[in-house]
Formats: C-alpha cells, sequence, structure tokens
C-alpha cells in the first residue's frame, strides 16, 4: 500500500510542481471544538492532516492556500470510536473448545459485511472474535472504511475466553494448557534429542578423525572441510491452536491477553481458580481483562471490590440495572470506572441499531456517576490502549492517523449525530450525502 | 424370642443414651444374643455406630490463650449460651477458634488473644452449624469447587436458616459464600436398591445377586486362609463383580450403606428383612409409617431420615394401623432409631413461605419435640446425627475441641418459631450476617422485639448502592 503510494506520487511529481501536490495532500479541519481525547479542549481548533497522519493541532494556524479544508465551524470533532469486541455479520458456525487459531479473516466476505453501519455510528475501528465459547480464536483489529481493501490495523491483539458452565470452564483451562504443556514437552524433547544426536555425531567425527590420523598423519586438511556441517535444530511444529497458550506459558513477550467474558460474578472466582490450578500459573497476577454482560449486571457489585482491587480492564455494554431481587438501582460500570478500572463501552446489542444508540447510553453513564472524561475515553482512548493501538488511534495528537468523527455537538448530548467520518484523512462517510 | 429383642434394643439404648460406662460383661451378653440369632456382619441399633472421641473437659475458670504466631486468625465468641451438642451446655460461655478450628470451649469468660475477631453474643445462643442431609440448589453438583456459584442467594438462604453443611448428592458439602476456598469435606456415596412389591422379578435377582456375592466373599475368606499354607493359591474370579454385583458387594463389606425411601410399614418390613438377612446397613428415607412397629427398624440397626410434617394418609382397606403419626420420630426415637430430620422439599422454595423447605430446618426438627422427641434429640437430629451418617461427625456436626468451626449464633432457642441466625460462620469465617444480609434484616433488627420495621422494608435493602 504504502509503497504504491509513493510510486503514485513520484509519478505524479513527474507531471505536476512539487509545491501545488504538498498542498493538495493536506486537508484542514476547521471545527467548532476540538475534544483532542488528551484532556485539551480547543475551541475553536484547526486540525491539520496529511497523509492520512494529523501533523498539527491547535487554533488559528496559518494554512497554505491550496490546503483542502473541511469547514465545519458548528460541529465537534473528536477521535473516531473504537470497538473492543463485536462479531458481527460473521459466518460460519461457532468456535467451541480450544481453537486459539480462529480468526475472522476467513468468516466474513468484505464486500457483504455492513461498514456502513460502522462508520455511521463513528466506529472508525473495531475488533473482531469469531464467535463462541472457550478459547474461542483470537482477536484482529479493522478500521471500518468501507471502500478499503486492506484494512488490517493489527493481528492477534487478544484471546477471548467465553465462559458458559463453571464444570466446563475448569475442563475447557485445564485441557487448553495441558495440551500447551504437552507443546512445550514436546519441543523439549525433540531439541534433547538433537543435542544428543549432535553429541553422538561429534564423537564419532572425533573418532573417525583420531582414526583418520593414526592411519594417514598427512591427510588432506580438505578432506575435513567436506564434513557435514551441524544440523541447525528444527523444533516441530507447534499445533497452531495452542501456540497462543504455549506463548502464555512461556512469558513471551508476544503473547496476547486474555480476555474473559462472564455472564455471572462467580465466573470470575472460578476464573481465579482455574488459572491458580495451573502450575506455570499460579503465582502470575490475577486476570484482569473481564467482559461483562449488559443485563442484569447489577449482581456483579458483589466483585466490584476484587475487580478494582486487580485494576481490572472491564468490557460492559451501558446501562443501569437492578441489585439481585430488589429494585435498588446499581450502575456496575460507573461503579467500577469511579473504583478506578479500565471502562470500555460496548455497544448493549452487538448489532446495528446498538451501535447507533451507543451515544445515549453513554450520557446515562455519566447521569449515574461516571466521569465525562472516563465516559469519553471508555470508548476512545481506553479501547485503543486494550487493542495496543494507543500509537495510532484515541486522541487527536500529531502523529496519529486521522480517524476522526465529526458530531453536531458532545458525544453526550442528547440528540448527537455523526456528521462525517474520516478514515485516514478521507471522508468516509458524510451524513449530507444521505 | 421377642422378650429378648425387646432386651436387646433396650441395652443398646441405655448403653448409648446414658453416659454410663459401657459394662464389659453387659455388652458381651448383648452380643452373644445377636450372634446367636444373626449372621456375623449383622449389626445393631446404635452400637455398631464408633464412639464419639472423648469430651475434652470445659475450662472452668478464667484461662489465660497463649498468643503465638501473630498470623493465626482467631475468633472469640463472649457471653453467649453454648450448646454443643455432644458436650453439654455453658451459660455465659466463651467459644475461641482459631485459623478455622475450634480452639477452645469454656463455660466462663476467657480473655481473648490479640487481634483476635470478637463477636459479642451476650443473649445468643451458639449452635454447630446445622447439616441438611439432602439438599438440591444450595451448593455446587459434584465438586463444588469447580461448580458452585459463589455468589448463589439460595446459599446465603440456606446460611441464613443456620445450614453451614449439606449432602449434594456425591460429595459432603460446606455453604460458603463468595469463596471456592475449602468447600468439600469428603465425598459420600449410599448405594440405591430396588426391592419393591412391583417388581417380583427385580427382587428375585436382587437376591439372586446377595446370594452369589455372598458366596464370593466367602471364597475370599476361604482363599485368605489357603493363602497362608499355599502362596500360590489363586483368588476366586471377580470379574463379573459389576453393577449390581458391585453395588451388593459395597454393601455386605459394609463400604457403603443402602439409601431407600420407604413409607409402608410393608416395605420398611421388606427390606428390613432383605437388610437382617444379608447383614447390611440400611438408611429409610421417608419412614412415614415407621412409629407402626418401631422396632423392625431398631432390630435391623435402620437409621431414618425423616420429615415429621409429612403426612400420608390412613388406609381404609386395611384393618390394621397406617399413615403418618406426630409421635412418629418420638417412637422411633424410643425404639433406638438413630434419627436425622430433613424437610419434604430439600431446595429453598418460594423464599421459604411455604415453610416446609430448608429455610426452616429447625422449624421441621421443632414439629418432632410437638410429637414428644426431646428437645435435644431434635437438635442432634439436624446436627451430630446426619453428620455421623454422613461420615463427616469428625469435623462438624458438634461444638467440640479439634473440629471445623463451623457455628451459627442464634437470637434464640433454636427450635422456636420466633428464633432468626444472627451470624453464620463457616470456616471460622462470618459467612452470614443478619443485619448485612438484605433477607431478613428488617425482622426484629439487632433483636429488638418491638421495634417496628423499617419504612423502605420493602424493596429489601442489599447494602447501599456506591
Amino acid at each position: 500500500m504504502k509503497l504504491s503510494q509513493f510510486s503514485l506520487v513520484l509519478a505524479l511529481l513527474c507531471l505536476a510542481s512539487a509545491e501545488t501536490l504538498a498542498n493538495e495532500r493536506v486537508t484542514v479541519i476547521r471545527a467548532g471544538t476540538v475534544v483532542t481525547g488528551t484532556g485539551e479542549t480547543l475551541s475553536p481548533g484547526e486540525v491539520v492532516i496529511e497523509d492520512g497522519k494529523i501533523t498539527l493541532v491547535g487554533s488559528q494556524l496559518e494554512i497554505p492556500d491550496n490546503a483542502k479544508i473541511i469547514d465545519a465551524r458548528n460541529q465537534t470533532l473528536m477521535p473516531g470510536l473504537v470497538l473492543a469486541k463485536t462479531s458481527q455479520g460473521l459466518l460460519g458456525s461457532r468456535v467451541s473448545g480450544v481453537s486459539c487459531d480462529q480468526t475472522v479473516l476467513n468468516r466474513w466476505v468484505n464486500s457483504e459485511m455492513d461498514w456502513e453501519a460502522f462508520v455511521e455510528a463513528g466506529f472508525v475501528a473495531a475488533a473482531f472474535i469469531p464467535a463462541g465459547s472457550g478459547f474461542h480464536g483470537q482477536a484482529i483489529v479493522v478500521h471500518t472504511d468501507p471502500n478499503a481493501e486492506d484494512r488490517i490495523l493489527r493481528e492477534s491483539v487478544y484471546l477471548p475466553l467465553t465462559v458458559t458452565g463453571y464444570s466446563s470452564l475448569h475442563r475447557t483451562i485445564q485441557k487448553a494448557f495441558d495440551g500447551a504443556r504437552g507443546e512445550i514437552e514436546k519441543v523439549k524433547k525433540a531439541r534433547e534429542k538433537w543435542e544428543k544426536e549432535q553429541e553422538e555425531a561429534k564423537k564419532k567425527a572425533e573418532e573417525e578423525k583420531k582414526k583418520a590420523s593414526e592411519k594417514d598423519a598427512k591427510a588432506d586438511s580438505k578432506e575435513e572441510k567436506k564434513k557435514e556441517e551441524p544440523k541447525e535444530f528444527k523444533a516441530p511444529e507447534i499445533r497452531p491452536s495452542l501456540k497462543p497458550l504455549v506463548d502464555i506459558l512461556e512469558e513471551k513477550s508476544s503473547a496476547m491477553p486474555m480476555m474473559v467474558t462472564v455472564v455471572n460474578p462467580g465466573a470470575i472466582l472460578h476464573v481465579d481458580t482455574a488459572l491458580a490450578d495451573v502450575k506455570e500459573l499460579s503465582d502470575r497476577d490475577p486476570q484482569a481483562v473481564f467482559a461483562l454482560p449488559g443485563s442484569r449486571n447489577g449482581a456483579f457489585h458483589k466483585v466490584v471490590d476484587q475487580l478494582i482491587d486487580r485494576k481490572a480492564t472491564v468490557l460492559i455494554p451501558p446501562g443501569l440495572s437492578a441489585l439481585p431481587d430488589t429494585l435498588v438501582r446499581y450502575h456496575t460500570p460507573a461503579a467500577l470506572s469511579r473504583g478506578g478500572c479500565q471502562v470500555i463501552t460496548l455497544p448493549r446489542s452487538d448489532n446495528a441499531s446498538g451501535m447507533r444508540d451507543l451515544p445515549g447510553y453513554l450520557a446515562e453513564q455519566v447521569r449515574y456517576g461516571m466521569s465525562k472524561e472516563d465516559a469519553i475515553a471508555s470508548l476512545t482512548t481506553a479501547p485503543a490502549k486494550f487493542l495496543g493501538l494507543e500509537e495510532r488511534l484515541g486522541t487527536i495528537e500529531e502523529g496519529k492517523d486521522a480517524h476522526l468523527i465529526l458530531l453536531n455537538g458532545s458525544l453526550l448530548d442528547p440528540g448527537v449525530r455523526v456528521m462525517k467520518t474520516m478514515i485516514s484523512g478521507e471522508v468516509v462517510w458524510d451524513r449530507e450525502d444521505r | 424370642m421377642i422378650e429378648i429383642r425387646k432386651l436387646t434394643a433396650l441395652l443398646a439404648f441405655v448403653i448409648v443414651f446414658t453416659d454410663l460406662p459401657v459394662i464389659p460383661g453387659g455388652f458381651s451378653l448383648t452380643e452373644s444374643i445377636s450372634e446367636a440369632q444373626d449372621p456375623p456382619r449383622r449389626r445393631r441399633g446404635r452400637r455398631g455406630r464408633p464412639t464419639p472421641p472423648p469430651q475434652p473437659e470445659p475450662e472452668q475458670e478464667e484461662k489465660e490463650v497463649v498468643a503465638s504466631k501473630s498470623d493465626d486468625k482467631y475468633v472469640v465468641v463472649k457471653g453467649a449460651t453454648i450448646h454443643t451438642v455432644t458436650g453439654g451446655t455453658h451459660r455465659n460461655g466463651t467459644l475461641i477458634c482459631k485459623n478455622g478450628k475450634i480452639y477452645q470451649i469454656s463455660a466462663g469468660p476467657v480473655d481473648a488473644p490479640e487481634g483476635a475477631e470478637i463477636i459479642e453474643a451476650e443473649g445468643h445462643h451458639v449452635y454447630p452449624g446445622l447439616v441438611a442431609f439432602r439438599s438440591s440448589g444450595l451448593v455446587g453438583s459434584g465438586e463444588a469447587e469447580k461448580s458452585q456459584d459463589p455468589y448463589d442467594l439460595d446459599t446465603t438462604m440456606g446460611l441464613a436458616a443456620g445450614i453451614t453443611a449439606t449432602w449434594n448428592g456425591s460429595r459432603v458439602t460446606k455453604l460458603v459464600h463468595g469463596s471456592l476456598d475449602d468447600l468439600t469435606i469428603r465425598p459420600k456415596s449410599f448405594s440405591s436398591i430396588n426391592y419393591s412389591f412391583r417388581n417380583p422379578r427385580g427382587r428375585k435377582e436382587l437376591r439372586q445377586a446377595f446370594d452369589r456375592v455372598q458366596e464370593h466373599l466367602r471364597a475370599l475368606e476361604r482363599h485368605a486362609e489357603e493363602k497362608k499354607e499355599d502362596p500360590e493359591a489363586k483368588p476366586p474370579e471377580d470379574k463379573w463383580i459389576k453393577g449390581i454385583f458391585a453395588v451388593v458387594r459395597s454393601l455386605l463389606t459394609g463400604e457403603s450403606k443402602a439409601l431407600v425411601r420407604a413409607r409402608t410399614m410393608a416395605d420398611i418390613r421388606e427390606y428390613s428383612a432383605l437388610a437382617r438377612k444379608y447383614g447390611f446397613e440400611i438408611v429409610f428415607e421417608g419412614a412415614e409409617e415407621g412409629w407402626i412397629d418401631p422396632g423392625v427398624l431398631s432390630r435391623t440397626g435402620a437409621s431414618a431420615v425423616i420429615s415429621p410434617r409429612a403426612r400420608v394418609d390412613a388406609n381404609n382397606d386395611l384393618n390394621r394401623e397406617s399413615g403418618s403419626s406426630i409421635e412418629n420420630a418420638k417412637m422411633l426415637h424410643d425404639a433406638g432409631v438413630p434419627l436425622v430430620i430433613i424437610p419434604q422439599s430439600t431446595g429453598i422454595a418460594l423464599w421459604g413461605l411455604a415453610g416446609r423447605d430448608l429455610s426452616h430446618l429447625p422449624l421441621e426438627a421443632a414439629f418432632a419435640v410437638r410429637g414428644g422427641l426431646p428437645e435435644q434429640v431434635a437438635i442432634e437430629a439436624i446436627t451430630i446425627e446426619p453428620a455421623r451418617l454422613l461420615g463427616v461427625a469428625d469435623r462438624v456436626g458438634s461444638l467440640e475441641v479439634g473440629k471445623d468451626a463451623d457455628f451459627i449464633i442464634t437470637d434464640g432457642d433454636l427450635l422456636s418459631y420466633m428464633t432468626l441466625v444472627r451470624w453464620a460462620i463457616v470456616n471460622g469465617k462470618v459467612q452470614y450476617d443478619k443485619e448485612k444480609e438484605g433477607i431478613l434484616d428488617h425482622i426484629r433488627p439487632d433483636g429488638d422485639l418491638d421495634a417496628p420495621p423499617p419504612a423502605d422494608h420493602w424493596p429489601r435493602r442489599l447494602g447501599d448502592p456506591l
């Protein structure tokens, strides 16, 4: 992509003067308000985009004459929203058991995906996982430009584990890590065997050498060089469905974090005990990324303190619920956020309308005690950080990708709408065109 | 003959129910009578049970407790009436737990060790945690550590009823809220056999199975003898022992007891006859008509798991006694039958409104008292007796030094209809606190009988939202 862009630029250079071209590549958004996401709000503000990247953020900037200007003086510019977990529009059956290698790449038809729904709701990036239970695959993050061919932002992002029952959870975790341990053992044995072979070969060579020197002390040294080079150790292939778990056991830096989807608070304790039963994991930090259900999550008030203690990252749809068997209202996301958990907001239903309705619920989170900054971060910086893309997404800062949205007000205003969605500086969705 | 049987039962009863030292002569007399009448493996009445370990004398004087390591965790219950169930009752006693075990039971006040968690329980009563012989939904199935919902409301409801341990069908499990540690006490299984009138063929097959396995066991004994002389003697073939034969073998070797549901006296007689003939231990569930001839159960050495409030209409077609009786528990007890009491519904249903579920286990026992059962026996029937039957009497079921610190603190006499559990302690940790759980906190808050219910008592409150 980059290469082709570059060659295109080279070709154009031959035709036009460099100066004009440079100015044409520059896009400037003039917005009434710029919510940068770093704690700074500019009103009015300007953002300069060059080559799909943000190059300058400020107000009253000097703007080259030829730059393309998007005039949005009555609108709010903010970083595009990031969806941390979705399985929308995927084909094929649900994945179950231990299948860490599964991705969505063979589970969608790009042309048939409803990317419009994402950009209409202001989502510029989304982490896709195959639906299922157990270790049902790994997440990939894509951007949502409807017309793009190559949309992957990051692969092997996290490892979802979906809990259906306590007993099956214990079985799945045991089976998965027993399998991973078996793979490690396999490689170890192969290495031992190889080392043994090497030693034997060495001995043999030495013996032969001795013999040869006894036989003919004046033998050519060239002959020795002919000897076989020592074979490189070739590790046996680790089963792809277990590879990510092997990485976790071996504490590789590339190991994906696990993200556990639970439906009731008891599952969090069961995940802890099940992982503690895995010898290698018993003294690691407790599991700290959970996806909670959207409805009836008041039951989770029992584990809010525990989640806060471990500074957990919690993916949770917004919404007010009640303490179990009472009419006492309880807002789990707000309680978690105020306690210091990293809250990432998910749509209440994993479809177009769920995404479209999200801003209203976000306002509700603030109403029930989440700070405005945290509410907005729960759809921008928090998911970007969780997905390992904080260098590219989540805020409006110099050097970041120009995945931006223009709203007709603050994201927390009632009735707020996405007016324009930009991916890499290009407007991919415009309400005026509808 | 009948005289002798009565005498036997009486002797057995006297030996167990009085704290008299066992007279060897008397014991061997009963033994010889039973030997003469019955096959050798036969067990009688309460004598077959292991005698409980000797009770340590409660400390009378104020005694200093030596605080040893600082990481020891002490819980001290002060000023309560302590009902140990197996070792008497102490007014204004002190109960000290150390690291989840009962460390000391004193009849008077005792200085608490440093850093101890102190429960001021003046005017309250301490009982061992109740043991529900059976339950559904209170704890997870199978290995509870891998199946229980640690935040299940039914667990809390069970604790609110005073239950701290129960049998889930395969394991004796503690009721613990919000934790998955130390749940299972130990596995326990009963054998189930069907000797029903409705299935004559099945009855015959069962008898044949008993005969065949009995013959096999004798052959094994002979083999053991032979082996002394001829080390190469071959043991009898036992590959055929599976299915019903394995069940029968576990019964005949005493590895397990038979658990049968028998309501009518006719059923009880049939099963008892089978148990006496082959000499295995049997536990009757139900036994609503047991009062008609309780001697049958005591002669068989059977235990009974009964629901005193269960009702069976008399059968008017019969010209003899039938149906349930309020005196059932008393009469079985008088005959020397170990009693376990359990409500008819073994779950937590309708928020306990129906009153016949596990949230009212003590009331079920109280109903037996209404029919003449001594109070002490009624309490034993929901604590130490089920613990013995489930094989966990060394851990739970009574307050003894060294046993698990599983107990309840109630605001009155356990069998009173007014009494509610104030605290339930399991493994030395407070698992239920009436004033903190929003289940019964609005009823007589802080034990004040005259206090009006709080204005907002509906909806119930589960603590303030954050």
